[in-house]
């Protein structure tokens, strides 16, 4: 096993993440209400449910409104007849009392005087007499046991109710005994009419179709709207990914919602334009490698055996190799680190002690390329955060420098004004067009004229995650001739 | 020596037993994490070397397990590509060194040794190696007497380089243990770095330099091979 070679896996044995189960874009969602909590009575229709609700809601309520309403109306028409009634029987029984005691009638006079007005058939009054002790001397009168003074409403059983009102007559000349005429009529109830229950019935049937129309009507808008949304989102998932939902422009909770969601799909659709883009650049960057790799293989498997010749190809294997996996590390880390899985609990980072070591590292490095690195860092700044990413970074953009800058670079950390540090590495190499700066930040994204230089195309891209985790920003800029490239952490609290 | 490997997967398995074992270690395969902590509690080993991912207890519960009931072997961690942070959280866990899949077997082969002859305390104030000699606490390197300035980065190599003597320090060793890169540069700052030290240690003296040798393809030594 000696010469090098890696051992050919990387040994992490094959475990998966559980299988999703398999959605493929085709398949419908499953149907609303299928496994819901729908009655298998109620269709299934929005429109028609709305439409079935409101009438019955408008039948109810016209059945109770209009039948409480009634019933008001008739409690108050009730006791205004009773009033009526009442000054009527009391103007009748004060016809019995004359104004002055000589023209008063005797017990036996009163007592003819009453029974002759209850023989009258015509008159609606019927009256009854009683001693004060009780004892019946005209009547009866159905529905009351004895004499009273007030008015009352009496149910007799068996007749019409009555209302009735009571007098006192002293005790004079000629009637010896106080007596108590009491004089009633009948009085009608509203509440008999026999159709009315079967009026409020046909009232309520009449609007209940009435109210399933509107609703209907206003629901039916709603579904369509909702089918427009719920059409547009279909054919998203069918992978068009550039499709929004329609907007009715009204402003109102539909629209707020289809807006979100719009606002959710552009930044899917950019996500996946990037991960469409990282991908096609992984497949380049790492075929390229490795399709040289099995050439360089076959070609010396045809070849006949010869010890130095086959060292040297598979001494090229490896080292091809170990750049592809150095790909997948720096790959994998850069997810990890925009996963932000690495966002342990921040912890002050001496910055300038960092930079320090790794400038003076790279000062050795750049001395050896004919390069010059020079060094300006104040002393005694600190950042929260993780030191091994911001050693990373800085290991990177120092890199970067050297690869593909110029023969002079400075590498400066520094306060500015509000107290944050600020971190420069400048070089007076050729730069970056000002069109391609954003470009460079992202994975794999390399300058033509870098193609043929060692590194990843990935050093950037981690710079940018790491920073982004930092809440640091992350300009490049023109240095005038070259690139500078300047990270800015925010000051602390 | 006498190792215990635990690693679920054969292929890894097999050859570790194979290349340890041309080098004259005395190998013990455990296919998962229950065998290999019941052997490594009950039987005495030189190194243990544990993947970290494993059926039944993983490495790190492994190392907790053996660290609590005060077994001290030696215990170098095997982990997949990408685990960066996990570098930290098994050092925590006490394990003494970690390698990250795929390695070059030489680049285990270095670490085992180092871990074998990893010295019992750090408590010495002087280091020396042939004539060359470290001040730990005044940090001032003498060779043959003579005071050679160095920059604190050079002092840190070879302080590294000084505890280590004789042995075979890998690129990634010397990455990792001086500069506290757990990521491969782009450029070859190890080498720089040497052949400064190696300048320096060297200015004024005849002949070819033999303090710090090179292993071809490997790393550097210091010292006789010991």
């Amino acid at each position: 096993m000696s010469g090098g070679a890696p051992p050919p896996m990387d040994g992490t044995s094959p475990r998966r993440p559980p299988a999703d189960p398999p959605s493929p874009a085709g398949t419908e969602p499953a149907a609303p209400g299928a496994g819901g909590r729908a009655s298998p009575l109620l269709p299934r229709s929005f429109a028609l449910r709305v439409a079935l609700a409101s009438a019955a809601a408008v039948f109810l309520v016209c059945l109770l409104g209009f039948g409480l309403a009634t019933l008001r109306a008739q409690i108050r028409l009730e006791s205004r007849l009773r009033d009526h009634a009442d000054s009527s029987l009391q103007q009748e029984l004060a016809s019995y009392m004359p104004p002055t005691l000589k023209q008063a009638l005797g017990q036996a006079e009163l007592v003819d005087e009453v029974a002759r007005h209850n023989v009258n058939p015509k008159l609606l009054f019927r009256a009854a007499l009683w001693t004060a002790e009780g004892a019946l001397l005209l009547g009866p009168l159905p529905g009351a046991a004895t004499g009273f003074t007030d008015c009352r409403s009496l149910l007799p059983a068996g007749g019409p109710p009555l209302r009735a009102c009571g007098l006192a007559f002293p005790a004079i000349e000629g009637r010896p005994r106080p007596l108590i005429l009491v004089a009633a009529m009948e009085v009608t109830r509203i509440e008999d009419d026999p159709l009315w229950p079967l009026t409020l019935l046909l009232l309520g049937l009449a609007a209940a179709p009435a109210a399933a129309g509107v609703g209907f009507a206003y629901s039916r808008r709603l579904e369509r709207r909702l089918a427009a949304v719920t059409g547009e989102a279909r054919a998203v998932m069918a992978g068009d990914l550039a499709r929004r939902l329609p907007l009715q422009g009204t402003g109102d909770e539909i629209d707020r919602l289809v807006g979100t969601v719009n606002v959710m799909l552009a930044r899917i659709e950019a996500l996946v334009r990037d991960l469409r883009e990282v991908t096609d650049n992984i497949a380049h960057d790492l075929r390229s490698p490795l399709a040289r790799t099995r050439q360089m293989l076959e070609a010396a498997l045809r070849r006949a055996r010869d010890p130095e010749a086959d060292s040297a190809t598979l001494a090229r294997a490896v080292a091809e190799t170990d750049a592809v996996l150095a790909t997948f590390a720096a790959l994998l880390r850069i997810a990890r680190v925009e996963a932000g899985l690495r966002q342990a609990p921040p912890r002050a980072v001496a910055l300038s002690a960092l930079v320090g070591f790794l400038g003076e590292t790279y000062e050795a490095v750049a001395e050896e390329r004919d390069r010059v690195l020079a060094l300006d860092v104040a002393p005694g700044i600190t950042v929260p955060g993780d030191t091994a990413l911001l050693r990373e970074a800085v290991t990177n953009l120092l890199e970067n420098a050297l690869l593909h800058g110029g023969r002079r670079l400075c590498l400066s950390l520094s306060r500015d004004a509000a107290g944050g540090a600020v971190l420069a590495m400048r070089d007076d190499g050729p730069g970056i067009p000002a069109g391609e700066r954003a470009k460079v930040l992202q994975r794999f994204y390399r300058l033509d004229r870098s193609r043929n230089t060692p590194g990843t195309g990935l050093g950037l891209a981690l710079v940018a995650a790491t920073a982004r985790l930092h809440g640091a920003s992350l300009t490049l800029g023109d240095a005038g001739p070259g690139l500078v490239v300047t990270l800015r952490f925010p000051a602390a609290g | 020596m006498r190792i215990l490997v635990i690693e679920d997967e054969p292929a890894m398995a097999d050859q570790l037993r194979q290349g340890l074992g041309e080098m004259g270690h005395a190998v013990e395969v455990a296919p998962d994490g229950r065998q290999g902590l019941h052997r490594a509690v009950t039987e005495p080993y030189d190194i243990i070397v544990t993947d970290r991912m494993l059926p039944g207890p993983d490495g790190l519960t492994i190392l907790r397990v053996l660290r609590s009931a005060g077994i001290a072997t030696p215990v170098l961690v095997l982990t997949a590509l990408g685990e960066v942070e996990s570098r930290v959280e098994g050092l925590d866990a006490g394990a003494d060194d970690y390698l990250t899949k795929p390695f070059v077997f030489e680049e285990l082969r270095a670490r085992l040794q180092a871990l074998a002859r990893r010295p019992a305390g750090g408590a010495e104030t002087h280091l020396r190696v042939a004539d060359v000699e470290m001040d730990l606490l005044r940090r001032v390197v003498r060779r043959g007497g003579r005071v050679v300035e160095l920059l604190p980065t050079e002092k840190r190599l070879l302080e590294y380089m000084l505890r280590h003597p004789g042995q075979v320090l890998t690129r990634t060793m010397l990455l990792e243990q001086v500069w506290e890169f757990n990521f491969d540069p782009n450029t070859n700052i190890v080498d720089v770095h040497v052949s400064r030290l190696r300048r320096k240690l060297d200015a004024g003296r005849e002949g070819p330099s033999t303090l710090i040798r090179t292993v071809r393809g490997v790393g550097y030594a210091i010292g006789t091979a010991g």
